[in-house]
C-alpha cells in the first residue's frame, strides 16, 4: 500500500474550500444527504487526467481567494471555473496537469466566470471516511479533514498516498469536449418531465420552457432559487413531502423554481416540474447570480443515453 | 383500503412510486405509511440485484436502479408487485420494527413553547404532557437531517402550527411538535417546531419504528444527563 504524507497546508481557504468526493450513498433514507463535487464533470475530468479513481478526494474552491502552500513534488490538476490559476505567481492553465514541488505556493483567485473550481493530487487527497466517504457536508455534520463535516481552514494539512508510478505527461481534454457558456447567450439546461410535472397546467409547463431565467445570489451547495419574468402557478393542493432526487426544481408557493443541488435536503413539500440532467446540473454549478438560462425538455430516453455516456467514459458507473 | 401503486420518472437513474387511493391521491395515514415501508423492504428483498438504493416517506419510496444496464419500462415491469405481495412477504420475513421507549423531561426549564402549546390548546401544561405522551408513535420517515424522525400521530387537543419565524438555534435533543407530527432534534440546527421538553438520549430510529415517550422530573433529566455525558 502506498505511503500517505503530506502534501498541502491550506494558507487561506476562501469563501468557502471542502474536502469532496463523489458522495454518500445508502444512508438517504436515514436523512443523510448525499454531497460531493457539485460540478461533478470536471471533478471526474480532474481524476481522469491524473490517472486517479473516479472517487478519488478533491478540494472544491468556492469563487477563488484560495492559496496553499505546497509539500512536497507531485502533480496536480485544477478542473471547473475559468479562475485565474499561478504557481509561485505564475500563471498556470486551468484543465492541464502541472507538476508542484515542495515550497511552491499555489493561488487560485477569482474570476467574473464559475463559481467552483477542483484542485486535484495525484492518488486524491486523503481523510478518514464518515459513513463511506470523504465529502463534506455542514449541515449533516459529516466528513471532511475532521469528519465532522467542517470547511477547510488556514493551517490545515492534506495528506495524499506517494506514488511510484512515472510522473505524467502534461494533458488536457479535447477542446471540444469542454462545453461552456456562450458569452452572449443563456445557458441551455436539459431537464427530463419528472415529478408532478403532468399536474401543472399546460399554461404552466410552456411557460417554464419559454422564458428566460436568472439564476440569483440565493444559492448555496443544496440549491439554487431562480428568478423569471413570470411566476408558474400550481392549482392544486399541497403534496405529501416526497424524497427529492438531485436536479428536482421544485416550485414553491411563490412560483419561482429552486433547483436542487448534491446538498440537498432528503425530503421536500413542494411541486416538482422536473429534473435537471446530470451533465446540466453540473452546469449549473458553474453559474453565478445573474446567469441566464433556458430549460430544454429532452425524452428520459436522450437523458440516459447521455449520462451512460460520460459514466462510461469516466469509468464512475 | 384500496390503494394503487403509481410509478413516474424521478430522474436519469430514479423512479418515484405513490401509494395513491381511488382518488388518485396519496394519503397521509400510519396504515398506508406501514404498507409503503413493508414495500420498500419487500422490494429490496425481492430486487437487490437491480435496486441501488430506497427513500421510502409518507406515501412515496424514491428508487434508485441499476440505469446504467437497463431502462426505465424494463426496470419498472421486473419490479412489479404481484396482487399478493403483502402475504408472500408476511410469510418470508418477521418483523424487523422495533418499539422504543424515549424519557422525556417537560419541564419548562428545556421547554420554552410549553406554556403557549397549553394556551393554543386551551389545556393546563399538565394536561398537554399527559395528552403528548398517550400515543404510541409511528416513524412516518427521516429527514431534514440525520436521524430526525417525523412521528405521528400527535393527539388532535393538542395539535399546535410551526413557528411563523423558524428559531435560528434549537438545542440539540429538544422534543418538539407541528400539526399532527412529533419529533426529536438529533443535533444543534435551525427549527420551527413548538419545543415541548427534552430527552437524554435519542435511539437510532428508523422508519416503521414505534416510539413511547415517557415523562421524567428535572431532576432525574439533570443526573441521567450527568451520567451519560461522562459516559
Amino acid at each position: 500500500m502506498a505511503k500517505i504524507s503530506p502534501v498541502l497546508e491550506i494558507k487561506q481557504p476562501g469563501l468557502l474550500a471542502t474536502l469532496q468526493d463523489r458522495g454518500r450513498s445508502g444512508y438517504l433514507a436515514a436523512g443523510i444527504t448525499s454531497g460531493g463535487a457539485v460540478d461533478e464533470y470536471a471533478f471526474l475530468w480532474a481524476n481522469k487526467l491524473l490517472d486517479n479513481p473516479a472517487d478519488a478526494a478533491q478540494i472544491e474552491v468556492t469563487l477563488g481567494g484560495f492559496e496553499a502552500n505546497l509539500l512536497r513534488r507531485t502533480q496536480m490538476v485544477i478542473c471547473g471555473a475559468p479562475m485565474q490559476v499561478a504557481l509561485n505567481g505564475r500563471r498556470l492553465p486551468t484543465w492541464l496537469v502541472f507538476d508542484v514541488e515542495p515550497g511552491d505556493v499555489l493561488t487560485i483567485a477569482a474570476a467574473p466566470r464559475g463559481v467552483r473550481s477542483y484542485l486535484a493530487v495525484r492518488g486524491g487527497f486523503r481523510a478518514e471516511a464518515v459513513l463511506g466517504s470523504m465529502a463534506t457536508v455542514k449541515r449533516d455534520q459529516l466528513g471532511g479533514l475532521r469528519g465532522d463535516g467542517s470547511a477547510l481552514t488556514a493551517g490545515d494539512v492534506l495528506t495524499a498516498p506517494v506514488l511510484s508510478a512515472p510522473a505524467l505527461l502534461p494533458r488536457r481534454p479535447r477542446t471540444d469536449l469542454l462545453q461552456t457558456q456562450p458569452a452572449n447567450e443563456p445557458l441551455t439546461i436539459d431537464v427530463i418531465a419528472a415529478g408532478q410535472y403532468e399536474r401543472f397546467s399546460q399554461q404552466a409547463r410552456e411557460q417554464f420552457c419559454s422564458q428566460t431565467y436568472q439564476v440569483t445570489a440565493a444559492q448555496d451547495r443544496m440549491g439554487m432559487r431562480l428568478q423569471g419574468p413570470k411566476s408558474l402557478s400550481w392549482e392544486h393542493d399541497q403534496i405529501l413531502s416526497e424524497p427529492l432526487p438531485v436536479g428536482a426544481i421544485q416550485i414553491p408557493p411563490d412560483g419561482q423554481p429552486i433547483i436542487m443541488l448534491v446538498d440537498r435536503q432528503t425530503l421536500g413539500g413542494y411541486p416538482k416540474i422536473g429534473t435537471v440532467t446530470w451533465r446540466s446540473r453540473c452546469l449549473l454549478g458553474q453559474a453565478t447570480a445573474g446567469t441566464e438560462l433556458v430549460f430544454n425538455r429532452v425524452s428520459l430516453a436522450a437523458a440516459q443515453n447521455e449520462w451512460r455516456q460520460f459514466q462510461r467514459f469516466f469509468g464512475s458507473a | 383500503m384500496s390503494m394503487r401503486i403509481q410509478m413516474s420518472t424521478a430522474a436519469e437513474n430514479a423512479v418515484m412510486l405513490s401509494l395513491i387511493d381511488e382518488q388518485g391521491n396519496s394519503p397521509l395515514s400510519i396504515a398506508c405509511n406501514e404498507q409503503l415501508h413493508a414495500l420498500a423492504d419487500w422490494l429490496l428483498d425481492q430486487h437487490h440485484d437491480c435496486i441501488v438504493e430506497v427513500v421510502p416517506s409518507y406515501a412515496s419510496i424514491l428508487i434508485y436502479y441499476d440505469a446504467m444496464n437497463m431502462d426505465e419500462a424494463t426496470f419498472i415491469a421486473r419490479i412489479q408487485p404481484p396482487s399478493d405481495w403483502q402475504k408472500q412477504h408476511r410469510q418470508t420475513t418477521t418483523n424487523s420494527e422495533s418499539e422504543h421507549q424515549i424519557q422525556v423531561c417537560y419541564d419548562t426549564v428545556v421547554a420554552p413553547d410549553l406554556e403557549r402549546v397549553a394556551q393554543h390548546a386551551g389545556l393546563t401544561v399538565a394536561e398537554v404532557i399527559t395528552q403528548h405522551q398517550q400515543p404510541t408513535y409511528h416513524v412516518y420517515a427521516l429527514g431534514f437531517a440525520p436521524g430526525f424522525a417525523y412521528l405521528g400521530d400527535v393527539p388532535a387537543a393538542i395539535r399546535c402550527p410551526r413557528l411563523e419565524t423558524p428559531r435560528q438555534k434549537v438545542p440539540a435533543l429538544s422534543v418538539a411538535i407541528a400539526n399532527q407530527q412529533t419529533s426529536v432534534y438529533p443535533m444543534e440546527s435551525p427549527g420551527g417546531w413548538n419545543l415541548i421538553g427534552q430527552v437524554v438520549e435519542l435511539p437510532q430510529l428508523k422508519a416503521g419504528d414505534k416510539v413511547r415517550f415517557i415523562a421524567i422530573d428535572l431532576d432525574t433529566f439533570k443526573r441521567r444527563r450527568q451520567e451519560v455525558s461522562h459516559g
